[in-house]
């Protein structure tokens, strides 16, 4: 099966915006190329159920440019690239679930009809 | 004074020149629901129309940037067919040729996306029969030799049932008929004399990068309204409550004194106008409210894949995207 998502040759389509040793691993700017509010309300949204997480924002610095940051400021002794991380993997699980939810609400539908 | 009810924190309220309590309770620290229960999220199918291609569906008690990243999954990120370069060998008609060639990639085209690869950016034109559908559009208006008919013009309108499917390899055994989803398109008007010849190519693309590969004619939602009747209302008071809604929304119900009362029947089809708040005496009678995590979704198709298998393919997309990041993080910590 082809892959949902059109080819990208461009190289990596997350990295982090530099400067932030200052507060260890416990902060992060995660720059996102070719993202919008789709990913970005949805990650931040996952990130802020991680009890773990004591801030996380998103923004799309300017509407032309397809870039989109992610700012996750975390407890101490954990690193904020495992609690973004831990959020797609919980993005991940609650689509999935929403998915098969759907397609069962679907069949049953087309039986009771 | 403001009352403040527990009940009310999922529900906004529609005041008269305001709306309030719009906001989630998303910051951190905020555990009143770290993962909601599995069992209190629900999705449920209420209309399947039109062969499939209309879809009525709720999500309940999921977030708003879930429901919207299915929104907007919809319209932009999932993948269709549609003709993409128009080679025009002759075009004698009065519409010139870039505002013909944008009218043909805008034809829907029933061809199901998940059976071709993506074009390559830079390979040629014709391409290949995995990546590229290709059609013919043949046409030539004349005068009508047989003057006792209507009409005067033999081929004047040139419809989408003009476009012909040329298969390339082995498409005639893989795809059935992937031309156009509608026969009856109106492309161009001739008159006698003009002619068009133009080849076309349809390849597989996204809505984030033109509109014409769009699935859906389009998908939105809103959120279910509440009515609550804060005291009785009675006969002409009643009747000219129950017109201040949709019709269907509220009904007029007799008591046991003879009187009319007004009764909300069924909320979820209310438009909202706030027709409420034109009349004084029925301002305070009603408290109008939304549902903030009750969704209802409309998805319609234009006509290439059915909204039951949109929605899901939308999802796909998402946990595409979450993979693909998953593998970066998990390729980038190793080094």
């Amino acid at each position: 099966m082809t892959s949902l998502l059109p080819p990208d040759s461009d190289g990596n389509r997350l990295s982090v915006l530099a400067g932030d040793k200052s507060c260890g691993e416990e902060c992060r700017t995660f720059i996102f190329r070719k993202e919008n509010h789709t990913l970005g309300n949805c990650l931040r949204t996952m990130l802020l159920k991680n009890p773990q997480v004591m801030f996380a924002g998103y923004t799309i610095p300017h509407p032309s440019e397809e870039v989109m940051h992610l700012r996750i400021q975390t407890v101490e002794g954990y690193p904020a690239q495992a609690a973004l991380r831990k959020a797609f993997v919980d993005l991940k699980t609650h689509a999935s679930q929403l998915k098969t939810k759907f397609i069962s609400a679907v069949d049953e539908f087309e039986k009771k009809s | 004074m403001t009352e403040f009810s527990f009940s009310s924190k999922n529900k906004l309220t529609l005041k008269e020149f305001e709306i309030v309590n719009t906001s989630n309770y998303d910051f951190s620290g905020h555990f009143a629901d770290p993962h909601k229960q599995e069992n209190e999220l629900k999705v449920e199918i209420v209309k399947i129309e039109d062969d499939g291609m209309f879809l009525e569906f709720d999500m309940i008690g999921y977030d708003p940037s879930v429901a919207n990243a299915v929104r907007r999954l919809l319209l932009s990120d999932v993948p269709t067919m549609a003709i993409e370069k128009v080679h025009i060998y002759q075009n004698t008609s009065i519409m010139q040729d870039e505002v013909l060639a944008h009218r043909m990639g805008l034809i829907p085209l029933k061809a199901d996306p998940r059976l071709f690869k993506w074009k390559e950016e830079g390979t040629e034109d014709e391409g290949t029969e995995d990546d590229t559908l290709q059609f013919s559009l043949q046409v030539r208006c004349k005068h009508n030799p047989d003057k006792s008919s209507g009409d005067p013009y033999l081929d004047n309108k040139v419809f989408t049932k003009h476009l012909k499917w040329i298969p390339k390899g082995s498409q005639k055994d893989k795809l059935i008929n992937p031309g156009p989803v509608e026969d009856d398109i109106l492309i161009n008007k001739l008159r006698p004399g003009h002619e068009m010849d133009m080849k076309l190519f349809a390849v597989k693309g996204v809505g984030r990068d033109h509109a014409k590969f769009s699935p859906v004619a389009t998908a939105f939602y809103r959120l279910h309204p509440e009515i609550r009747i804060n005291r009785d209302v009675f006969d002409e008071s009643a009747i000219r409550l129950v017109k201040c809604f949709t019709p269907g929304v509220m009904q007029l119900e007799p008591t046991e004194d003879g009187r009319k009362k007004a009764k909300v029947l069924d909320a979820r089809n209310d438009m909202c106008s706030r027709n409420v708040f034109r009349h004084e005496d029925l301002k305070d009678a009603v408290t109008l409210e939304k549902r903030k995590d009750h969704f209802i979704f409309n998805v319609e198709s234009t006509g290439a894949i059915k909204s039951t298998e949109l929605v899901p393919m939308a999802i796909d997309v998402l946990l595409e995207k979450c993979e693909l990041y998953i593998n970066e993080i998990d390729s980038q910590s190793k080094e």
